[in-house]
């Protein structure tokens, strides 16, 4: 606690030392000049582009995530210059006679006015920044990459970035650099999501209208955020424009419509978005019963509003609620998302500015069935409640200083499952399973720094987070020897509001860039990240039934040490951006399940659990477009990942499922002419671990498997081709506009094996049976926008 | 919680079915061979009859052969030298019953490594208690129907504490559970239904017109059958063997199944297999007549 009281002081000495800063009365009559910078043809906000005052004290500033940048100047005339790689630069002459509010509309230069933007940052910028293992893709390139029954789909393209893997096909969960899928930290407006899948992961729960752009960071991950060890995958919502404006598509499974627009100006804008999937719609003209009284569809909605309560004070709010509903005559399964998360941006001053963000995370399955005796429900929630408050102070070009604090209270109800019914005899009865419920609150302080040299040819970055975890009551608390046995087969009941056990952690990040030309530079990253919620499942697809706990006495946080190197370089009048990465992680209290656990409504989890190491390890290549009518990127990786956890695989070290060492992504956008816009891309990957058996015996009447070793063999290797084609249709000149996309997953038809069965033939000889989900999948969808 | 698992597995296959249009062929992929191992599997009942070891030794999984028998230097089970009745087939007399509440020792000595010298390997069963099945009917799992697909719900008390159950069945006769896929294994334990009156449905057992069987075959069914449910109580090591035996036999998926791994014995000297045993008790139901479901030729 005292530990705990120290860093707490400190920090507010420096937020209050800050604040005289910022709060230092200027010599001369100030106001305020605030603005977004917007892409004139487009709408899309700018992120990035630099704001100048030509004259005076060459004062800057860069637009932040939301195209805002606020600078406070003494009154006059000022001449102000806006940049942003591939616009045209624009000046602007402004009398500031008092706070004013502007909107300033960048060109695309000519050459590139049909092009696309294939990463929402510039080459220039990503080549200076400390920051490294970085992808940042904005929604118009997750909008051109086909996919899967034309469905856009963000997760999808992440599983295309160097690094990253698709957990399995069609699944929404990934792999980065050999991590499992629950070591992703998945925020939505800084709203930590748990499970992001629609469909057991055949679509993830991001539609694309609502969303402005993400950034991936695969490990290099700055110090204001934490929770999982492997990644985090940053997504920001959409804000509306000023202009009124509905977009939509209709596609073979499912629609969509999005509007936008404004009130009192530009004050409030605003943005709604819904679709829904209608495959279901058409089973009641089918003549099978069963197929007759099938439900199978989901929806979600989006909603964002972003308020300017004056020139400093911004308010922004996001709503998604979403669900899949499965089900057969009197059986099936519900289950969505629900997410609030309310910020409040607040500019003290052109240099120091603050962000408040309270959100909320529900996400539940209700499982219901009866028959003629017994009904049944069986439900699991869980609520994640957050608050994080971002400092950022910059008292010159060369210096960014970063604090604030972050708090979340996690509620899990990992199983709660009541059957009621009345027998023959007419005795009622009543089971009630009920997994302990598990809660957790995470307390983080950070701060993290950067410092430019050398005319800003280095930069520094470091950072420190510093954690407490703790349990909090009601619960049964299970604890476990070191042979995973119970001390107590009932366990001990924790009191509600019993803070019964509190973890510490550290978390230090280092990140270094060096310019050596005005095109080469090198970066050095080292980051420590700690988990304190786990995934328990064996799903890598996204199964609807994952259920996540907390650490406890008996599940130690896991832990990771990531350093990471590489040599960024641009080429041809940066039109082109080249990479090279390596990397190498250590992971510590990596939890594994021992051989055949019971995970289903079983209440002592602590005893199904081993805990071991791991590392990861791999250099990552990277060589990409982004400019021209041919953009896109080619990334190859080559990358292996173990672990060695005492109670699996006798306890030798073995091939963690997502170690498939060679993996190559070739994605493409070509502009055959401003109607036709054509894309491409191409997955490799080295076959999925697996385990076989290598002997076998005769036990009631079956031939029992024996094994030898975990994930020893590997499945055939993964590829796969996609291809679409937008054919922009009418006057292409009026606000009414429209397009047809048609796009083919699985264009040469690979079967590529999703499971492996063994099977006996009639002689007696086993043999392997692999599963393949998809073959050609032909889709079209016709989109429009007005 | 039997409801809760069928509808589990309901809803597993719901899913399966209708999101996932998978399509299988065989695949050329051959594992390393092993080096053989000793395999010892026994199991004592409480019904009197033959109570049979096997000693056996693996072999390759991808491969015709079948895994060998092999004949040990000496079995005992309680002091008792087991005889030898074929090739590895080792038997207690006509009419051993096993005692309820009792711990039986196995012991082998075998040179299994043929270096000469014979290796000692044992295991150790406590026998459980018997569970009287009170109650066996059908019901139909449409509701408000008497139709088929029916369910057998199998009704008796249990005991508080730990319990494990196992169900074989007959049909006319005709015991249908002669493989692992076709038992049935539960446990019960520290849910709320421990200690109470309980009625299985058994999912393992759907009933329509036939019976499909796991390797694609039918069994076909008309009113009037005979259908007989053995209700055992397993000792702990057996219903865990037999458990995770059915996991492995059953098709993984990457949506529900967990890694594989060799299945949990309790043969001392790092033998293969299990020494189990089980208390039995039975009932039999007759298939009413109903539509859909035939009269029996």
């Amino acid at each position: 606690m005292k530990l705990h009281l120290t860093i707490a002081g400190r920090s507010l000495l420096i937020f209050l030392g800050l604040m005289v800063l910022a709060t230092e009365l200027p010599a001369q009559r100030r106001h305020t000049l605030s603005g977004k910078v917007m892409d004139a043809n487009e709408g899309e906000i700018l992120t990035g582009a630099v704001v100048r005052v030509l004259e005076g004290n060459n004062t800057w500033t860069l637009t932040d995530s939301r195209g805002r940048f606020v600078l406070t100047l003494p009154e006059g005339h000022v001449k102000l210059e806006i940049s942003y790689i591939s616009y045209e630069t624009q000046s602007h002459q402004i009398i500031l006679d008092k706070n004013k509010d502007i909107l300033i509309f960048l060109k695309p230069l000519s050459y590139y006015l049909e092009g696309v933007t294939v990463f929402a940052e510039s080459a220039g910028k990503r080549l200076r920044r400390a920051e490294m293992s970085i992808e940042r893709i904005d929604a118009e390139v997750i909008r051109k990459v086909p996919t899967l029954f034309g469905e856009v789909d963000l997760l999808k393209v992440v599983q295309m970035l160097p690094g990253v893997q698709a957990a399995s096909e069609g699944s929404s969960g990934f792999h980065v650099r050999g991590g499992s899928p629950d070591q992703n930290m998945i925020l939505f407006d800084n709203a930590t999501l748990y499970n992001v899948s629609h469909m057991l992961g055949f679509f993830s729960i991001f539609n694309s209208d609502a969303v402005s752009d993400m950034t991936l960071y695969k490990g290099d991950i700055p110090a204001r955020f934490g929770g999982r060890l492997s990644s985090l995958l940053d997504v920001i919502p959409a804000d509306g424009t000023g202009r009124f404006s509905v977009n939509g598509g209709i596609g073979l499974i499912s629609s969509k419509l999005a509007a936008q627009g404004s009130v009192a100006g530009d004050r409030l804008t605003y943005l709604a978005a819904g679709r829904r999937t209608y495959a279901d719609l058409f089973l009641p003209l089918a003549k099978n019963e069963v197929i007759k009284n099938t439900t199978i569809h989901f929806y979600d909605l989006n909603g964002r509003v972003r308020w300017r309560i004056n020139d400093k004070n911004y308010l922004y709010l996001t709503l998604y609620n979403g669900k899949d509903n499965f089900a057969i005559s009197e059986m099936g399964v519900k289950f969505g998302n629900s997410v609030a998360a309310i910020n409040w941006n607040h500019y003290f001053s052109d240099r120091f500015f603050m962000k408040l963000h309270a959100t909320y995370t529900n996400y539940d399955y209700d499982f219901k069935g009866s028959t003629n005796e017994m009904k049944m429900e069986w439900v699991s929630r869980i609520q994640d409640a957050g608050m994080r408050l971002d400092f950022s102070y910059m008292p010159a070009p060369e210096h960014l200083f970063e604090f604030g604090y972050t708090s979340n209270f996690q509620w899990f109800q990992p199983g709660k499952a009541l059957g009621t019914g009345t027998l023959e005899s007419g005795v009622q009865i009543e089971q009630d399973i009920t997994m302990s419920r598990r809660q957790g609150f995470v307390n983080v302080l950070y701060f993290s720094n950067e410092h430019k040299f050398f005319n800003q040819r280095m930069e520094l970055r470091y950072g420190l987070r510093m954690n407490r975890f703790d349990n909090v009551g009601p619960t049964t608390l299970y604890r476990v020897d070191e042979n995973y046995n119970l001390f107590d087969e009932n366990g001990i009941a924790i009191s509600s509001g019993n803070f019964f056990h509190h973890e510490y952690g550290w978390e230090p990040r280092l990140g270094i860039s060096f310019l050596v030309t005005p095109n080469v530079s090198v970066k050095a990253a080292y980051a420590r990240t700690l988990q304190y919620v786990h995934l328990l499942s064996f799903s890598s697809a996204g199964s609807p039934m994952e259920i996540w706990i907390p650490s406890s006495p008996g599940i130690k946080p896991q832990s990771s040490h990531q350093i990471s190197t590489g040599v960024f370089a641009t080429l041809f009048r940066k039109d082109y951006e080249a990479s090279v990465e390596l990397f190498y992680k250590g992971l510590d209290n990596v939890l594994d399940f021992k051989d055949h656990p019971n995970l289903l409504l079983y209440d002592k989890i602590e005893t199904e659990l081993r805990f071991g190491s791991g590392r990861s390890y791999g250099a990552e290549f990277l060589l990409r477009r982004n400019k021209g009518d041919l953009t896109g990127w080619i990334s190859y990786t080559w990358s292996r990942s173990f672990r060695t956890i005492p109670g699996v695989n006798n306890g030798q070290k073995y091939r963690s499922p997502s170690d498939r060492p060679h993996n190559i992504n070739i994605v493409l956008f070509y502009d055959i002419s401003r109607r036709l816009q054509a894309s491409l891309n191409w997955i490799y990957a080295t076959g999925q671990p697996v385990t076989l058996p290598e002997g076998r015996y005769w036990f009631y009447n079956e031939l029992i498997p024996v094994y030898t070793e975990r994930n020893s063999y590997r499945m055939a290797d993964y590829h796969r081709m996609d291809a679409s084609l937008t054919i922009k249709l009418g006057n292409m000149n009026r606000r009414w506009k429209h397009s047809l996309n048609v796009s083919v997953y699985n264009l040469y038809g690979r079967k590529n094996p999703w499971a492996i069965n063994f099977r006996l033939k009639p002689t007696g000889e086993q043999y392997l049976e692999m599963t393949y989900l998809f073959s050609v999948v032909p889709s079209i969808t016709w989109n429009f926008s007005f | 919680m039997k409801y809760i698992k069928y509808t589990y597995t309901t809803v597993i296959l719901l899913t399966i079915l209708g999101g996932i249009a998978g399509c299988t062929e065989p695949i050329e992929m051959i594992g390393d061979d092993m080096d053989p191992k000793l395999v010892i599997t026994g199991t004592l009942s409480t019904e009197p009859g033959y109570q049979i070891v096997e000693i056996s030794s693996t072999v390759p999984y991808f491969g015709t052969d079948l895994p060998e028998n092999m004949d040990a230097a000496r079995v005992m089970l309680n002091d008792i030298e087991l005889i030898r009745d074929a090739p590895g087939i080792y038997t207690t007399g006509p009419n051993f019953a096993a005692v309820e509440g009792e711990t039986y020792l196995l012991e082998v000595w075998i040179d299994f490594d043929r270096d000469g010298k014979e290796e000692y390997y044992s295991a150790t069963t406590t026998v459980p208690y018997v569970h009287v099945l009170e109650s066996l009917t059908v019901r139909s799992l449409i509701q408000g129907e008497i139709n088929i697909p029916f369910v057998l719900l199998a009704g008796f008390q249990d005991t508080p504490g730990e319990d494990y159950y196992g169900a074989a069945l007959w049909i006319n006769n005709e015991l249908y559970s002669n493989r692992i896929l076709r038992y049935y294994v539960h446990s019960l334990n520290d849910y709320s239904q421990d200690g109470s009156f309980i009625r299985y449905p058994i999912p393992e057992w759907i009933i329509t017109e036939s019976l499909v069987w796991d390797n694609g075959e039918t069994y076909d069914l008309y009113a009037g059958d005979v259908l007989t449910v053995e209700l055992q109580t397993l000792s702990k090591e057996y219903y865990k063997f037999l458990q995770e035996a059915k996991i492995e036999k059953n098709q993984h998926f990457p949506l529900f199944s967990g890694p594989r791994g060799n299945v949990t014995g309790n043969i001392s000297g790092g033998a293969l297999g299990v020494f189990g045993s089980y208390a039995v008790n039975c009932k039999s139901v007759i298939l009413p007549s109903c539509p859909g479901l035939p009269e029996r030729p």
